[in-house]
């Protein structure tokens, strides 16, 4: 349990973290993890669906489910005046879930209508071909939403089975920040929790990750696109990698910023994009890497061999000593702000006990960030970054643009897909 | 001797509760001055909130105030163009800064100690710009491509853009903030130079400043950069009226979508109206969470919409209600007008349950808490409700109003806004089927 004290206002976050995410999902059944955190709102053996969403909301509150790649967690802000109520409830919904079949039916016709949904969403739909072309062929590049065909094979056995292995006490980490402590909540929890099998934690042993076959360019065609998506990435650090300090470092100066070296190419020099980042997506399994532009249709070859250039440049040679000592600052004196609230400050402590970083990552965050020479980081960028190993997404209208993509050099493989195909 | 902090005069001092005081001062030059400090944590917001929003624009020059936003980012007389973000980000802050109808504002998040280089930036921009065609230009591209993220490739910023032109005619918070495509082409840097001349000057200021800031060092940098500075003379502006009726049409457009969208639009009250607050605890009943009325009847059970959500304007005019809805795939946009439509009656003909009443406030008030959390939260709080209600305690009276608000209220409300005479509906309908192939290079 992560508790951080802030009495300032009444009232208080909580959120049950479980230690597992999609990639537990068995092959061919992709959505389960998420069907059944869902499901989980849904009504408990006391209450009916409605009942249950009358109890909890009259308390001001509201419950989010969400489903990550290394984690699921049920999230709320809560008055402390009904703090007491609320855990009850949470405890009633975890260990004595309805799961009607009814409801089971319906929440996998909503979340086929999401899918169909996402796919008007030009920046989602490149997410999701992102992930798909990172992972190709491993559980990690599935898509956590499921697909229609694997949604229909999960039957309501499997969820409550899957509900049985994974919410569990072993799995569980407790976060709470505000007008709360810890005493008191655990009082509380182990009360309202008694219930909760204790299980075997999730053994995250799952296969290595390939490196990606070239360079590979998805082009996602969608018709009356004045502007294109590009995400380019590749599979990179996981959250507890000793190098992930140094090089989120150098992503900070190569692409953090508004200062850094991308944003200054693609948007200050040449107007070609609102915004241009990159950024590194550690997991708890896998973690990537990713930059990313929108580029108006005709400058979207251009700007995906700018994003390759500077990228291959960044890998091979990193950042310059200036860039770097001005990220490290930055970093530094910017970390005031990654722990200004109790919420914040207990989100952050969560962030790094799910990657399986060690207690004292926020204590030394400094430290170690002070202790990162420049060649040290050049080469780890050189070491762990493949820019002739990468996939490019872009999502634009693919006619006019056939000849441009052609022309782009190193791509191993060009790849044509409709936006519907995902449907 | 005179103290020379006797020129910022002290005009107001709110205690909201215990440890929580906000001060409100007034410099000779016009320029207000919100301050909210606070100790605990080694950080602080410095916002500026300029009186200026695209309701002030012209004909033709639509955009120009958020263009000028991002041209405030550009160089000045003193710094050339990036000193304002290096500076910034050299000691660990982040800034940013947006446009809407009533206003514009930037915002400052630093650590702890830097209050005199912040002021010295931020002053500086104030009245030293040198804008030049070789900044403007590739800025106004950036814009552009802003444009075409928010607007043009995304039906949901397309259809609000037709909403609120259709709805409004010719008011002023008709046409979009981020400027028409052609406008945004069109503006000159002499227009650009005449909007930073007209409307940025102190008093058209508010400074809203939230966190470890001490009295001495805000007014210390007061004196030094901001108490020079001359009023400027108001830029003329007609006198603004409150929205009309939303027109009552209906439109259509056609995209490339998977599923039908619905936006329909009524005319809403100011964020200064009495009823302003019961609107707010109407749309949380009807459309916030899972038990709310419409999120049951369109989509857990009607399953005829993926989402349903509204929107409450907070302008100084009024604005428009944004209804907004995501049908499910094989349904269509009528047959859930079909179900807000019989639920709106109801709740104009019928008050609704005291616990429904009461579930609402409750939300509402935890909701008002986790608004106060950041540093930056707050000075927005702030600055937001002084250019846009003209006072700030409107921030901490609308929490208290909420507990205030009466079935009738709703009622009165619910008549006022939901009138089925004064709505316009914007639907998003699927078009066109892409290729699909595969090729070597």
């Amino acid at each position: 349990m992560i508790v951080v004290e802030n009495h300032g206002f009444p009232y208080a976050y909580l959120v049950l973290n479980f230690r597992f995410g999609p990639a537990f999902d068995p092959l061919g059944k992709e959505g389960l993890t998420s069907l059944t955190n869902r499901m989980l709102l849904r009504g408990t053996r006391r209450r009916s669906r409605e009942a249950f969403e009358e109890a909890i909301e009259s308390l001001g509150t509201e419950v989010n489910t969400a489903t990550q790649s290394s984690s699921v967690s049920i999230s709320s802000a809560i008055l402390s005046r009904n703090l007491e109520r609320f855990t009850q409830l949470l405890g009633e919904m975890l260990t004595e879930p309805l799961f009607s079949p009814e409801e089971f039916e319906k929440v996998k016709r909503e979340m086929r209508a999401e899918q169909e949904a996402m796919l008007n969403d030009d920046s989602c739909l490149a997410r999701i071909w992102l992930r798909k072309t990172l992972f190709p062929g491993h559980l990690l590049g599935r898509n956590a939403a499921g697909t229609p065909a694997s949604l229909d094979a999960i039957t309501l056995d499997d969820l409550i089975a899957h509900h049985r292995t994974y919410y569990t006490k072993s799995n569980l980490l407790v976060t709470s920040s505000g007008d709360v402590t810890q005493a008191h909540l655990e009082q509380l929890l182990q009360d309202a929790f008694k219930n909760l099998p204790e299980g075997e934690p999730t053994a995250w042993n799952l296969a290595p990750i390939a490196p990606i076959d070239g360079r590979q360019l998805w082009v996602i065609d969608k018709p009356e696109r004045t502007q294109s998506q590009i995400l380019v990435g590749h599979p990179a650090v996981q959250g507890n990698d000793p190098d992930l300090l140094a090089l989120n470092l150098a992503f900070t100066g190569f692409g953090g910023t508004f200062t850094a070296r991308l944003m200054q190419e693609v948007r200050v020099k040449r107007g070609w994009s609102y915004g241009a980042y990159a950024r590194l997506v550690p997991e708890r399994f896998g973690g990537f890497c990713i930059l990313s532009a929108a580029p108006e249709r005709d400058h979207t070859a251009d700007c995906i061999a700018l994003l390759l250039e500077e990228y291959e440049r960044f890998a091979r040679e990193g950042l310059s000593d200036d860039e770097i000592e001005f990220a490290r600052n930055y970093l530094i004196n910017a970390f005031p702000f990654k722990i200004e609230t109790a919420a914040q400050k207990a989100a952050l402590q969560t962030y790094y006990a799910l990657m399986g970083m060690p207690e004292d990552t926020l204590d030394r965050y400094t430290d170690r960030l002070k202790a990162i020479t420049p060649s040290a980081l050049r080469r780890i960028c050189k070491e762990r970054l493949t820019p002739d190993q990468l996939t490019i997404v872009t999502v634009c209208e693919a006619e006019p643009l056939k000849d441009a993509f052609s022309q782009l050099k190193h791509i191993r493989k060009v790849n044509l897909r409709s936006y519907l195909d995902e449907k | 001797m005179q103290n020379p902090h006797d020129a910022i005069r002290l005009v107001d001092r709110f205690r909201y509760r215990e440890n929580l005081e906000i001060e409100k001062y007034v410099l000779p030059n016009g320029l207000t001055v919100l301050y909210w400090p606070d100790f605990s944590a080694p950080l602080f917001s410095f916002q500026s909130w300029f009186r200026v929003g695209s309701r002030h624009e012209v004909k033709g020059r639509t955009g120009i105030a958020h263009l000028f936003e991002h041209l405030m980012f550009k160089g000045t007389k003193n710094h050339p163009e990036g000193d304002f973000d290096r500076i910034l980000e050299s000691f660990g802050g982040r800034n940013n800064a947006a446009t809407w109808l009533d206003w514009t504002y930037f915002y400052d998040d630093v650590p702890a100690g830097f209050l005199n280089e912040v002021m010295a930036l931020e002053a500086d921009r104030l009245v030293n710009m040198s804008l030049c065609p070789e900044e403007v230009e590739p800025e106004r591209q950036v814009v552009m491509n802003e444009r075409r993220e928010r607007v043009d490739n995304d039906p949901s910023g397309r259809l609000s853009e037709l909403l609120w032109q259709k709805a409004l005619g010719d008011h002023p918070y008709a046409h979009p903030t981020i400027g028409w495509m052609e406008d945004i082409a069109a503006i000159s840097l002499e227009n650009c130079v005449d909007f930073h001349r007209t409307w940025y000057s102190p008093n058209q200021l508010v400074l809203s400043i939230a966190g470890a800031v001490t009295r001495e060092e805000l007014f210390d940098g007061l004196l030094k950069y901001y108490a020079p500075i001359p009023a400027s003379k108001p830029g003329f502006a007609p006198e603004l009226q409150q929205t009309p009726p939303a027109r009552s049409a209906t439109y259509e457009e056609r995209f490339p979508l998977t599923c039908e969208r619905l936006l329909m639009g009524y005319s809403a009250p100011s964020v200064t109206d009495p009823l302003y607050p019961a609107l707010e605890v109407l749309n949380e009943l009807l459309f916030e969470g899972d038990s709310a009325r419409l999120q049951r009847a369109l989509c857990t059970d009607g399953e005829i919409a993926g989402e349903i959500s509204a929107y409450v304007p907070a302008f100084k005019a009024g604005g428009l209600y944004e209804i907004c809805s995501e049908l499910r795939p094989d349904h269509h946009a009528e047959e859930a007008l079909d179900v807000l439509f019989k639920a709106f009656e109801q709740i104009c003909r019928e008050k609704p349950a005291q616990s429904e009443l009461d579930k609402a406030k409750n939300k509402l008030e935890s909701r008002f808490y986790r608004g106060l959390q950041t540093m930056q939260q707050r000075a927005q709080g702030l600055g937001f409700y002084e250019v846009t209600a003209g006072d700030y305690h409107r921030l901490f009276e609308l929490a208290k109003s909420y507990s205030e608000v009466t079935l009738d209220d709703l009622q009165a409300v619910a008549q006022r806004v939901l009138n089925p005479n004064a709505r316009t509906i914007v639907i998003g309908r699927p078009s066109g089927e892409p290729a699909c192939e595969e090729e070597e290079a």
